[in-house]
């Protein structure tokens, strides 16, 4: 019951930044790279700016994964300034987040 | 029991994508679904940092713009839209004012021109994390070079942005074409990689095809028709009445130069006695060697960025199809195997895709694959496209359409490699056979 509970606010914060996640400047489909990216939400869900980091790439060249973690960011900012809207009474699970920003499905299509 | 299977199924999903709900542990979650839309970015005209420099800053201004939007990758925000701008070059963001405007990166920048000499600096801001990207750059040079700062300023945008290298300050050559078709005057030109800048390199007496940029794009291969058989010429870019051209026994044909990646070498095809193959000349010594001998015409040689292969056109298999071998000649592998006739090859510079020219059921296409074949895309349809180039990146290709008709006219054309971004290269005459230089120094 918690994981359900789990899966429809984690798949609504999930949505909410794939809105902001835009990957046209640097979006090429013949190699897209996923990123990781670690941060921190405060209590009212909204990003700290200053605890994104990139924890991990499948880029060959840093600037290529700099790129795609610059697009992860941009997201992670723009749609939250506002918040995510998470229920605060479960803010020990979704106060650290570690998001994979996958293109793959993307580039697919 | 199906039903039951794939509901725990999708349950495990859910627990895989959302992670344990322990505290203290991160919540992992991946993310498949974004957008794909032009960034919008701002650019306030930068501001002239001393008097009588107004003119040169809007120019500059408006060629970085015209840089970035023409990608077709950012989008401008006009200025009408504009809440604040900055006080001046460095002074503090109101990146509120930017974000509510939606702008995701902010330009500025400031011109100070004295005499003959302008100097260009700018700072790139990524609006909603409210920091610089990069730390701020500056250009100086003469005030005939300011197109050039201009593209150098997009060209560090782009690149911080993309993470990957620019294309904006480089240059084209290409083959200038005027009058009917029947009857086509053709001469080599050089410009800037946005059309601008037209040099005549050649006079219009002489038939002139397929000019290819040295790497260092301080040279010129090409196939000249002045001594009424295709020969192979060098051309100087400083200084174009310096040529030097390829031996060539008489009777020989020899076109569809290339140079190697070191510039010191040139891949070409020979035809003689009907039979046309591709050999390679050493400049400096003039020695040649002869990399494929078939009864087949091969044709339109292009090297591996790394130089250790070559691919090419041949009717070997009965079709013109494109094969890749050794840069020293061996046995050929054919990569093409989809309907249709296969054409004109050209390496990326990122070595990992190979761009085409393919006619068929009478159309032609620009395409791309990958170097074993694989993954095929055409980019464009018409009635004429030939001739791809790539831009220094790897990401933009450029190539030739004619129209259809007696009347029909040439021009340059550029798309992006996902194909994108379909764009008419503004030349002041027609134009085909273009080849994309490297960036300029």
């Amino acid at each position: 019951m918690i994981a359900q509970d789990i899966s429809d606010w984690g798949a609504g914060f999930r949505a909410q930044i794939g809105q902001c996640w835009n990957l046209s400047a640097i979006f090429d489909d013949i190699t897209p790279v996923i990123v990781t990216v670690g941060f921190e939400l405060d209590a009212q869900a909204r990003p700290i700016t200053d605890s994104i980091t990139l924890l991990g790439h499948n880029g060959t060249q840093a600037s290529e994964a700099d790129a795609y973690f610059a697009a992860a960011r941009r997201a992670i900012v723009r749609c939250g300034s506002a918040g995510y809207g998470l229920p605060p009474e479960l803010y020990d699970q979704w106060r650290h987040v570690e998001l994979t920003f996958d293109p793959n499905q993307m580039a697919r299509r | 029991m199906t039903k039951l299977m794939t509901f725990l199924a999708a349950m495990m999903i859910a627990f895989t994508a959302i992670g344990p709900a322990q505290a203290q542990e991160p919540l992992r979650l991946t993310l498949r679904d974004g957008v794909i839309e032009a960034l919008p970015f701002a650019l306030p005209s930068f501001q002239a940092e001393v008097a009588g420099s107004e003119q040169m800053a809007a120019d500059i201004s408006r060629v970085v713009a015209e840089d970035l939007n023409g990608t077709g990758l950012f989008r401008q925000i006009p200025s009408s839209a504009f809440i604040s701008t900055p006080a001046g070059f460095g002074s503090p963001i109101a990146f509120a004012d930017w974000r509510a405007i939606n702008a995701q990166a902010l330009v500025t920048g400031a011109v100070a021109v004295n005499g003959t000499q302008v100097t260009v600096k700018f700072r790139l801001y990524d609006v909603f994390s409210g920091a610089e990207m990069g730390e701020g750059l500056q250009f100086a040079g003469t005030t005939d070079g300011w197109r050039r700062m201009a593209h150098k300023v997009s060209d560090a945008v782009y690149s911080r942005i993309t993470g990957e290298a620019g294309y904006f300050d480089s240059r084209v050559v290409f083959v200038a074409e005027t009058g009917p078709k029947d009857n086509r005057a053709k001469r080599l030109a050089i410009m800037d990689y946005d059309g601008a800048n037209v040099q005549y390199l050649t006079d219009s007496s002489t038939i002139v095809l397929a000019p290819r940029f040295s790497p260092t794009g301080d040279r010129i291969l090409y196939t000249s028709y002045a001594s009424g058989f295709p020969r192979i010429n060098v051309l100087d870019v400083s200084n174009p009445q310096g040529r030097q051209q390829l031996a060539t026994a008489d009777g020989e044909m020899a076109f569809s130069p290339r140079f190697s990646r070191d510039g010191r070498q040139v891949i070409y095809s020979l035809a003689n006695g009907g039979n046309t193959d591709i050999y390679r000349t050493d400049l400096a010594t003039g020695q040649n060697t002869r990399l494929t001998n078939t009864p087949a015409i091969e044709t339109a040689p292009s090297f591996s960025p790394d130089g250790s292969q070559i691919v090419f056109e041949s009717d070997r298999s009965g079709t013109q199809q494109l094969y890749i071998m050794p840069a020293g000649g061996g046995e050929p592998q054919r990569i093409s195997f989809g309907n249709g006739r296969y054409g004109t090859p050209v390496w990326s510079p990122r070595g990992d895709l190979i761009a085409f020219t393919k006619q068929e059921s009478g159309r032609f296409h620009i395409g791309v694959m990958r170097t074993d074949g694989s993954e095929e895309r055409l980019l464009t349809s018409s009635f004429l496209d030939e001739g791809p180039t790539w831009a220094p990146n790897g990401r933009v290709i450029m190539f030739g359409r004619e129209t259809q008709g007696s009347d029909g006219t040439t021009s340059l054309y550029s798309v992006d490699i996902t194909g994108r971004n379909l764009r008419r290269v503004t030349t002041p005459q027609g134009g085909s056979d273009p080849s994309w230089g490297p960036l300029q120094r």
